[in-house]
């Protein structure tokens, strides 16, 4: 059993996971992650270097990948937008790598004490053109380290890069658990030739090209990609559920303890946590807008990011209640119980 | 009628899969430049699979389209950042980068410093053809002061930077300079600075002669060759120093702490 936080969980799952480079950049809330990683790489043989921006942290991350060294970045809203040209770049060129955003209060520099869930879009459409990069929304340390291994299996199995979407709350919030002995790990094969790795569209062989078959053939090779990466979620007395909350990351904490209160005074609620943003977990929520009577949608968002997603998705199928809030403060289980007691 | 002859050195250090017709103009320098780094790859004895290539965006950009080594193409201004990465992820490799005026004092100011300053073992070459070519001339941050060029239709108000000046002021352990019409010294100077280990770069002049108005590919060689004579662009090796090197430094650090 181990007592640590969210940052140290990360970094012990990249390890476990075989991370053998790190690129940092000083920021908060995840240096304990940075911190981690430049004391134990280099017992492990691994690599750490602090780089001059995130952009070019993940730049370098990408650098270390191709040449078949896994690699993690972590870093928080602010830097999340620096490197976004190359989660773009990594999607592309189908690099492994594994991007950790601690979202924080927002706009510009916000501040970084303070939770927020502002990044539903930019996590996913954040860079330019049409790139697949898959977002996992752990709530918990323990998840948090789980999904660390998972994350890099999937972005070995994929030739993607994956976000692991967290908040200042779960970076910095401790708790007691187990960690996996032994995880099952995916190797990488080396290419068997020089390989060409480019910014441009390009053909099988990676050449640059401008025929419009092979542009539309790497297009779609792309984003069939995409739509094969499996969408995980989690279900809490649904089943006969007529009110149902959907959450994700810290405030489906809120949101699981709502339902417990709500259950406890016959309430029939249920709750539908997303682990993975995106791809986003489409059918499975129009299955539950058909099922249910309302939905709560419950988030730390001023723009309703989340609600606009299921929203577009489950149109006119049952009522919505939004539950938000954008004061820098979490949403309480006792907000979202009223939330679904309306 | 003579007829040419394929260069075995070249043909050697070419990608034989790729599509022609090729990406640059006829008479276009940074072929040239490509072959003084593959005589000056060649002369270092380093087989294919021991260097790695990295580049950025516009015509230098698409030397590793020709170049038989694995390589990257990075994002604009960004590949010192993707060369650190590979450099120190896998230190036995040669890590060449090969970047143009517009990127290695514009957007990448900031990983040129900082790789001098690491002393990281790159090589990179930095094409400098005083302006942003491929996009049709606009001026760089190496342009003179007072050129006319789009973007600066009234004359450039700006002045220009010295790249190899600053890569010294920014702790590069060899600096040097050659331009494309001495395209053999060039070839000598490349394999010097791949030979040094810890930061060299190479600044190439060149000069485009598509970009802004067209000449002719001989005049643009003789203007570089005009202007070295002169001493208005000065060739040579400013600076040549050991230090230890990043990825040598970082050994150490894991050999006495590996468990």
């Amino acid at each position: 059993m181990k007592f640590i936080s969210g940052c140290r969980a990360i970094a012990q799952g990249a390890l476990d996971a075989g991370v053998r480079f790190y690129a940092a950049c000083p920021n908060d809330p995840v240096s304990e992650l940075a911190e981690t990683m430049a004391l134990e790489l280099p017992k492990l043989g691994g690599k750490f270097i602090q780089m001059e921006d995130e952009s070019a942290a993940l730049a370098a991350a990408i650098g270390a990948s191709s040449v078949g060294s896994k690699a993690l970045v972590a870093t928080s809203s602010p830097g999340f937008t620096l490197l976004q040209e190359h989660i773009s770049y990594a999607g592309l060129n189908e690099v492994p790598v594994v991007i950790v955003n601690a979202m924080q209060y927002g706009p510009s520099t916000g501040l970084s004490s303070i939770p927020m869930q502002q990044e539903v879009f930019q996590s996913r459409f954040g860079a330019n053109g049409d790139y697949p990069v898959a977002v996992l929304t752990p709530s918990s340390p323990k998840e948090a380290y789980d999904m660390t291994v998972y994350a890099f299996n999937l972005s070995e199995s994929h030739r993607i890069p994956v976000v692991i979407l967290i908040d200042q709350m779960i970076a910095t919030m401790k708790e007691t658990f187990d960690f996996r002995e032994n995880p099952r790990l995916l190797t990488r094969i080396p290419p068997r030739h020089h390989f060409l790795l480019t910014g441009l569209p390009s053909d099988l062989e990676g050449f640059p090209t401008y025929d419009p078959r092979e542009i539309k053939q790497q297009q779609q090779r792309l984003f069939q990609k995409y739509l094969s990466i499996e969408r995980m979620y989690s279900k809490f007395e649904l089943e006969d559920a007529n009110v149902a909350v959907i959450a994700y990351g810290t405030t489906s904490r809120a949101a699981r303890a709502a339902v417990k209160m709500a259950r406890g005074k016959k309430h029939k609620a249920g709750f539908f946590k997303l682990m993975t943003l995106w791809p986003f977990p489409r059918e499975e929520l129009i299955r539950l807008s058909k099922k249910v009577k309302r939905m709560i949608i419950a988030e730390t968002c001023t723009s309703e990011q989340l609600a606009n997603i299921i929203k577009s998705c489950c149109l006119g199928e049952c009522n919505y209640t939004l539950v938000k809030r954008f004061d820098g403060n979490l949403l309480t289980p006792k907000e979202i119980y009223d939330g679904i007691t309306a | 009628m003579m007829e040419l002859q394929p260069n075995p050195v070249i043909q050697r250090y070419l990608r034989t899969g790729k599509k022609h017709p090729v990406f640059f103009c006829p008479g276009c320098q940074v072929g040239i430049i490509m072959g003084a780094l593959i005589r000056g790859i060649n002369e270092c004895n380093l087989q294919k699979d021991e260097i790695f290539l990295v580049s950025g965006v516009g015509c230098s950009g698409r030397m590793p389209v020709y170049l038989d080594l694995c390589s990257i193409q990075a994002t604009r201004g960004r590949a010192l950042a993707f060369a650190t990465g590979v450099k120190m992820a896998k230190p036995h490799l040669k890590v060449i980068a090969v970047i143009g005026d517009g990127e290695a004092v514009s957007v990448g100011t900031s990983h040129l410093v900082q790789a001098a300053r690491r002393n990281i073992d790159l090589t990179v070459v930095v094409i400098n053809n005083f302006m942003h070519a491929m996009t049709g001339g606009q001026p760089s941050p190496t342009t003179p002061h007072k050129t006319i060029a789009p973007l600066a239709p009234y004359g450039n108000v700006e002045h220009p930077l010295d790249i190899c000046d600053f890569a010294v002021c920014s702790g590069a352990t060899f600096v040097g300079r050659q331009t494309a019409y001495h395209a053999e010294n060039l070839a000598e100077l490349l394999a010097q600075a791949i030979k040094h280990n810890g930061f060299s770069l190479v600044e190439a002049t060149s000069l485009c002669h598509m970009k802004p108005e067209r000449k002719s590919p001989v005049d643009a060689l003789l203007w570089l060759k005009e202007k070295a004579a002169k001493g208005e662009i000065i060739t040579g090796i400013f600076k040549n120093t050991a230090k230890p090197e990043l990825t040598g430094e970082y050994e150490k650090i894991i050999k006495a702490n590996r468990s």
